[in-house]
């Protein structure tokens, strides 16, 4: 484990613990260090940005409503991950009610009574957005650049207008982070 | 070269030439590159890249700390109740003229015939709040008992449910059911005898309400099981309360 994850997960603890204990100001906390990671599950399982944040905000205050039932020394992450999920399937079932226009209608499709894609590698979208935001800015939108939009390391030299050297560099490093955390995400998830 | 380095030039590399020749070398450690290409693909996803709006963590935070007022402000009905304008009326003054005596004959006829409007309004408020209780009773379309298992042998429950605008209200009692050990929930659930679905977690016994986005009238079995907070959607089967869905 790299430092910086140690450093984080050490971090992550001591948080679950004031959260635990009804320290309102530890959900905003618990926010920035994990809200993005919350919000890309339930983007992947909803495809919307809108539901998305309605269920990571009720996710939240599921959450905090729970919050004796934590047990930090389990970690909160898992904790909080699987309530997330749970509320984006209710935001996905209720939007399927609503787009069926009666309850009768909706209890027979599909749609409601399985998963919606997106479910089967929500926990790895967590992880690899954690891995993606622990990376400085720079080398996250050198790796947002080369992945997401597709482009060579030519193409992002021009776009950023720096030294296709640089963007070997930073690529090599941001890569080397991603490698590790990735590394150890594979190492839980089989 | 370690092999977070080979693994590095795996995830990063430029071109198919690339990306083959560091998977041969990680073959040649034993580490099968293709075992991360799900967590390589998962950048090409957009989830990774969106991002939630800049007013999320204010709409959190004033949820939670709506919820704490809420708690600290909680008392009983009549705390609340503000002083009766009746009182206010009748405070006394040193200069008495005709107007004043108007107000106060006013205020006396006032503190007279108050006390029975307030009480006829009462009636008539209670009677209304009895009537929707009532009416609200027979808007109910399923109602079950829930029975104890081996594994919570003092629990049972009510169910109640009727079908609203924004979907099936579930109103479960819940008697005698120990709170669930920590990491994990209770979840409830319909099922069919092939298909079995979710209809809301609570993480204690008493009165809850549930929400459904099925109708119940096409399944016959309703079931509370213990779930582990695990990120595993599918049902632990470790059933706490089972009943069996009739319509009243």
């Amino acid at each position: 484990m790299d430092t910086n994850r140690a450093e984080a997960d050490a971090g992550i603890d001591a948080l679950a613990v004031r959260f635990r204990d009804g320290d309102a100001e530890s959900v905003r906390e618990l926010y920035r260090l994990t809200g993005r990671a919350a919000y890309a599950v339930a983007y992947r399982v909803l495809g919307n940005k809108v539901m998305a944040e309605d269920a990571v905000q009720q996710a939240f205050l599921s959450a905090w409503r729970s919050r004796e039932y934590l047990d930090p020394t389990r970690g909160i992450r898992l904790w909080l991950f699987a309530i997330v999920k749970r509320a984006a399937l209710d935001v996905h079932r209720r939007e399927q009610l609503r787009a069926h226009g009666s309850v009768e209608d909706a209890s027979a499709h599909p749609a409601l009574v399985h998963d919606p894609p997106g479910i089967e590698q929500a926990w790895e979208a967590w992880r690899v957005r954690e891995a993606v935001q622990r990376l400085p800015a720079d080398e996250r939108e050198l790796v947002r650049l080369q992945h997401f939009v597709g482009l060579t390391h030519n193409e992002i030299a021009e776009k950023l207008n720096v030294p296709i050297g640089t963007v070997k560099s930073r690529s090599h490093r941001a890569h080397h982070r991603l490698a590790a955390d990735l590394r150890a995400l594979k190492d839980v998830t089989t | 070269m370690t092999d977070d380095d080979l693994l590095a030039e795996y995830i990063g590399a430029a071109t198919e030439e690339e990306r083959d020749a560091a998977a041969r070398e990680l073959a040649d450690r034993g580490i099968d590159a293709a075992d991360f290409d799900v967590l390589v693909g998962a950048l090409r996803d957009e989830a990774q890249w969106v991002e939630p709006g800049a007013d999320l963590e204010d709409r959190i935070m004033a949820d939670v700390f709506a919820e704490a007022d809420a708690l600290r402000t909680a008392s009983p009905v009549v705390d609340r109740a503000g002083p009766s304008p009746v009182v206010d009326l009748a405070g006394p003054s040193p200069v008495v003229d005709l107007a004043e005596r108007r107000a106060r004959r006013e205020a006396r006829t006032f503190r007279r015939f108050a006390p029975k409007v307030v009480g006829v309004a009462a009636a008539v408020a209670i009677g209304m709040l009895l009537g929707r209780v009532r009416q609200s009773e027979r808007r109910f379309d399923t109602q079950v008992a829930l029975a104890a298992t081996p594994l919570a042998p003092e629990a049972s429950a009510t169910v109640k449910a009727r079908t609203e605008a924004a979907g099936v209200r579930i109103e479960l009692s819940a008697h005698d059911l120990p709170d669930p050990p920590p990491g994990s929930i209770y979840e409830a659930w319909v099922s069919d005898g092939t298909t079995r679905v979710p209809i809301g977690t609570f993480s204690k016994g008493g009165d809850v309400v549930l929400w459904s986005g099925v109708a119940l009238a096409r399944y016959s079995t309703m079931t509370v099981t213990l779930e582990p907070l695990d990120g595993d959607a599918s049902s632990s089967g470790k059933v706490v309360l089972r009943g069996t869905l009739a319509k009243p």
